[in-house]
């Protein structure tokens, strides 16, 4: 129990949670944006992470030389993206946007349907049991460090989340799309009525949320080598459990809620147990809602009159 | 006058008998209203008289339940181009997809195409795939595994014709059935067609034992063919038919919407502020701008220097549009730490930056004192000067009188009088609804 191996552990834990992190921006800008719980969102990733496997054995990707190998990721990572994105916009236009002025508990259910046909979905085209999912990049320490151990994968979760938040925090502070979000998500009547096409500003939201996810998704695969139709659940859980925990519908709340998430989860299974990871991480979660409902860096909303 | 003007005589702004429903509830009932470009017109009356509700009609917030918002001479609705067509087209082949395959029995269609591949123990091939749904459609008979024995069935599953042991010797009873089967189909009442020619060897049937088979069992199978295909196309039709006509009933139903409004160039502010009220001053007057900045979210992504320039002169613009109501000095404060006076402006301000040639101001002076109002009344008229037509709601007497060219009263959803702000104060019908409470 040296800070070494306490230092190892905050380090798997970023990691994991910069990947937690990446799918629940997917709920908290569908969240924000129209309010609806995207219950379908881990099953969009599950499905994201099919296509990743069957992309890998369609072009027979193997561990070759690194320079092809972080191509070929690079690649993946952007069909999965926009395969993910745009499947989402798809559900929203065919599924979410008729119930747009129905009561809230209606597209809710709706989505926990959807959830259920991206699992079939994922059944038939993965089957039943686990995929193993190819380990394209080597295992071997990076550091100088015996005790201390930081790979390529590692590595390449960094590499692809921190440009894509750094692309998306600039999308959202500095751009008209951004600007054009925010005020869909304070006031949708009033932003049509200067001028902002809503259904589009919420089909953009929908596309960057499922593009994010998409790249989750190869992340996931790349880094824990394993997949199943199931995956979506437990990833989504997590995932909308850190949301929450950040404040749903805030961006910078969501990364938060993700690291913490992960950071908590590596320490509980190493030092408490592996099988207590999930009831410390909601056992928080409670503590931390009973005293600030609204999330760590959510705004309390006020009743609209 | 400019270049898009309507022809001459044209108001800028027409309603015509506009009603508008809630349920039995009748909030404006056949309304008309003219408003003349470079005017402003105001819409006064007591409380729950409509005038908001016409507001909202206009604006495009609610539809009329009857009549018709004209700017400009024509209606403000979404274009009706290929897109729409192209939408319904492909709504409509998803719904008739999806009813063909109710109507062949989805079911029995899911077995035999892609079970049945699984159970003979093939890796599933999209063309095998496409071979097996071929042979549902033609109603052939098909070979399935069931304890370990070889079972000759129809298509769909539902008559079992024999079972064999061996595969080999399985696959010699399904052709010599088939071949009877098929020799049936020119029989009266069916159409042995063009899908029947590549049948195997049609003639010749090999030597194997076949099972007894009953007649009617056979002529069912014969007539199977036409049956299947009939029920595939009509439910095809029939769902393409639902799908197109749904699509364009919503798609008509979202016609007028507030965005295409806006854009047109009607602008709007609220009673009750509705403000961006966590973002900058700046900022909300900026969202109303945006769709004159050109440009795709790659450059704005990458910030090309085009894209810097648009952002630029945009935020120009709204300082432009600030300073004209007053508030230069606010512009970096959130809106929603603005006094309330200043909200209504900055609301103000953002309707004006959207470039609106009409501005429909619903109670801007609500709240305020004589002093403030009276400035407000100058803002109003200020607008007017810009080119901008105003059409007001206000409870102000002293703004309403002062800042009118026309004046329309509305009670109980009807239009009571319309004239000048003289010839609104000496009507009777209004001192008796409206201002003889006041004296």
């Amino acid at each position: 129990m040296s800070v070494q191996f306490l230092l190892q552990q905050c380090l798997i834990g970023l990691t994991n949670g910069a990947l937690i992190a990446l799918v629940a921006l997917g709920y908290t800008m569908v969240y924000g944006i129209i309010g609806l719980i995207n219950f379908a969102h881990g099953d969009l990733i599950m499905l994201g992470a099919c296509l990743a496997l069957s992309l890998v054995g369609a072009l027979g990707m193997t561990a070759a030389g690194p320079a092809t190998t972080w191509v070929g990721i690079g690649g993946l990572v952007l069909l999965c993206g926009l395969f993910c994105g745009l499947l989402n916009v798809a559900v929203d236009r065919i599924v979410y946007k008729p119930l747009r002025n129905a009561p809230k508990l209606a597209p809710l259910v709706s989505a926990i349907g959807v959830s259920f046909i991206f699992m079939n979905v994922g059944l038939f085209w993965l089957g039943p049991a686990d995929k193993s999912f190819p380990e394209l990049l080597p295992s071997t320490n990076l550091l100088h460090n015996d005790a201390l151990q930081f790979t390529w994968k590692d590595l390449l979760v960094v590499l692809i989340v921190g440009p894509l938040m750094v692309a998306l925090s600039v999308l959202v502070k500095g751009t008209k799309l951004g600007k054009a979000m925010r005020a869909v998500s304070q006031d949708p009547t009033a932003a049509a009525l200067v001028g902002v096409d809503v259904d589009r500003v919420i089909a953009a939201t929908f596309f960057i949320g499922g593009f994010l996810g998409g790249a989750a998704s190869v992340i996931y695969g790349l880094y824990i080598n394993t997949i199943g139709f199931q995956m979506g659940f437990q990833n989504g859980l997590y995932a909308f459990t850190a949301a929450v925990l950040g404040g749903i519908g805030s961006i910078p709340g969501a990364v938060l809620g993700g690291l913490v998430i992960g950071l908590v989860r590596a320490l509980a299974s190493a030092y408490v147990g592996e099988r207590w990871t999930g009831a410390i991480v909601f056992a928080i979660l409670i503590v931390i809602l009973v005293f600030r409902p609204e999330g760590l860096l959510g705004r309390r909303v006020k009743e609209k009159v | 006058m400019n270049e898009n003007a309507g022809p001459a005589g044209t108001p800028l702004l027409h309603v015509d008998r506009v009603t508008v429903r809630f349920g039995g509830l009748v909030a404006v009932s056949e309304l008309d209203l003219d408003v003349p470009e470079g005017s402003i017109i105001s819409l006064i009356g007591p409380n729950g008289a409509g005038k908001t509700t016409a507001f909202n009609c206009v604006s495009g917030i609610y539809a009329p339940s009857s009549g018709s918002v004209r700017f400009r001479g024509k209606r403000l609705e979404r274009a009706f181009t290929q897109g729409t067509i192209l939408r319904a087209l492909a709504v409509g082949l998803l719904t008739g997809l999806l009813f063909a395959a109710a109507a062949v029995d989805v079911d029995r269609l899911w077995m035999a195409v892609v079970k049945r591949g699984m159970i003979t123990g093939e890796p599933f091939t999209m063309a095998g795939a496409m071979e097996r749904l071929r042979g549902y459609f033609r109603s052939e008979l098909a070979i399935d595994q069931m304890a370990g024995k070889w079972r000759v069935v129809s298509a769909d599953g539902s008559d079992v014709l024999a079972i064999k042991r061996d595969l080999g010797e399985a696959k010699l009873v399904r052709d010599a059935l088939q071949a009877k089967v098929t020799a049936r189909r020119t029989g009266p009442g069916t159409i042995p067609d063009a899908t029947d020619l590549n049948q195997r060897d049609i003639g010749a049937a090999p030597s194997v034992v076949l099972p007894p088979v009953k007649e009617e069992v056979l002529d069912r199978l014969a007539a199977g063919k036409s049956r299947i295909r009939w029920r595939g196309w009509l439910g095809l039709f029939s769902g393409m038919l639902l799908g197109i006509a749904g699509t364009l009933a919503v798609w008509q139903r979202g016609r007028r919407s507030p965005h295409v409004v806006a854009r047109a160039g009607i602008s709007r502010t609220f009673q009750n502020i509705r403000l961006f009220s966590s973002m900058s001053v700046l900022e909300n007057v900026l969202v109303g701008l945006d769709r004159t900045i050109p440009g795709g979210v790659f450059s704005m992504l990458l910030r090309t220097p085009k894209n810097r320039r648009d952002e630029a002169e945009a935020r120009i613009k709204a300082r432009a549009a600030l300073d004209f109501v007053g508030l230069s000095g606010d512009a970096n404060r959130i809106a929603g730490e603005l006094p309330y006076g200043d909200q209504r402006r900055l609301e103000i301000a953002r309707a004006l930056a959207t470039g609106a040639k009409l501005i429909l101001l619903d109670e801007p002076a609500a709240g305020m004192n004589p002093s403030e109002a009276g400035d407000l009344a100058g803002l109003v008229e200020r607008i007017r000067d810009r080119g901008v037509t105003v059409l007001l709601i206000e409870h102000h007497m002293n703004v309403v009188m002062r800042v009118s060219d026309r004046i329309a009263v509305l009670d109980h959803g009807t239009k009571i009088a319309e004239g000048t702000p003289a010839e609104v104060r000496r009507d009777e019908k209004v001192i008796e609804a409206y201002l003889g409470g006041e004296g």
